[in-house]
């Protein structure tokens, strides 16, 4: 229990050259569609706004610095977030989480039958805390206790600083303990 | 000195590093401390009843998040990795 490391280190990623575009970000398409999942009202959507980082992530391959591909990808991802909402909604351009889109925890892409084979429901208890949240609040948990990102990388998706995200994630976990305090499933020792 | 203002000190001592670690709880779980920081939290969570039920629950509630991910469809990163095979071999229709 003492080596408590970073739970979500990114994959070594190859190096960034527009031949092996493919194989540099692969394995980030599934953290990609996951964020994506949540900064979209639908499946459909998350896919199309998945497509159009690829694309715009390969036009600008060259201007990449090599750290952090993670962060970098989910930079891109939010500017066409952006983007597809400014074009769709020119009336919301200052609030990152109107921006973003609410987040939609009840309709997620429709899992295939194996996929649901190979997951349990989630607890009650944690559902209820998490429709509890506020949005602000629900985005980074969402993003890092769920979509697995580090604080860099939930910051480069919300184009917020790192502090914001881990003061908020802290805050809101802060709040879920204290409305879980009594609950019985989640308090396994008496106090 | 006598007993009970030892007690005294010792508490007031405890009192002010709970609060200090009660700060850490959450970015010690995060992975997020220098290694002599962890280290003295640890350490703390060990000896501390208080503070050692505090990051057991902030340990579930992370496990428990964790475990509310949605499953992954897997067509939909097919097309997405074909489309990056498609961009790397130069082939921009899409
Ligand atoms: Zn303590």
């Amino acid at each position: 229990m003492a080596d408590e490391s970073q739970t979500n280190a990114t994959n070594p990623t190859p190096p960034a050259t527009a031949g092996s575009f493919d194989v540099f970000v692969g394995p980030h398409l599934p953290v990609l569609l996951r964020v994506a999942g949540s900064l979209c009202r639908n499946p459909h959507d998350a896919e199309d706004l998945v497509q159009d980082t690829l694309i715009r992530a390969f036009k600008g391959l060259d201007g990449f610095d090599g750290a952090s591909p993670r962060a970098w990808l989910l930079t891109i991802m939010r500017n066409a977030n952006m983007n597809r909402h400014r074009r769709r909604r020119p009336g919301l351009l200052h609030d990152t989480v109107d921006l973003a889109g609410e987040v939609d925890r009840r309709n997620p892409p429709a899992p295939s039958a194996e996929d649901v084979a190979a997951t349990r429901a989630p607890a009650p208890w944690i559902e209820d805390a998490l429709d509890r949240l506020s949005p602000r609040h629900l985005h980074v948990v969402q993003l890092v206790d769920i979509d697995g990102l580090t604080y860099d990388e939930a910051a480069a998706a919300l184009g917020i600083p790192a502090g914001t995200v881990m003061s908020r994630l802290h805050r809101a976990r802060h709040r879920m303990r204290t409305q879980l305090a009594h609950h019985p499933d989640f308090r396994s020792e008496p106090r | 000195m006598r007993p009970h203002d030892m007690i005294d000190m010792f508490r007031r001592k405890g009192g002010a590093r709970c609060v200090e670690v009660g700060r850490k709880i959450q970015t010690y779980l995060d992975g997020g401390l220098d290694p002599d920081t962890a280290a003295k939290v640890s350490r703390h969570l060990h000896a501390c009843r208080r503070c050692g039920l505090a990051a057991d629950d902030f340990r579930r509630l992370k496990s428990a998040l964790a475990e509310t991910s949605a499953p992954m469809s897997a067509e939909p990163l097919r097309r997405l990795q074909a489309l990056a095979a498609d961009l790397a071999a130069g082939d921009n229709a899409t």
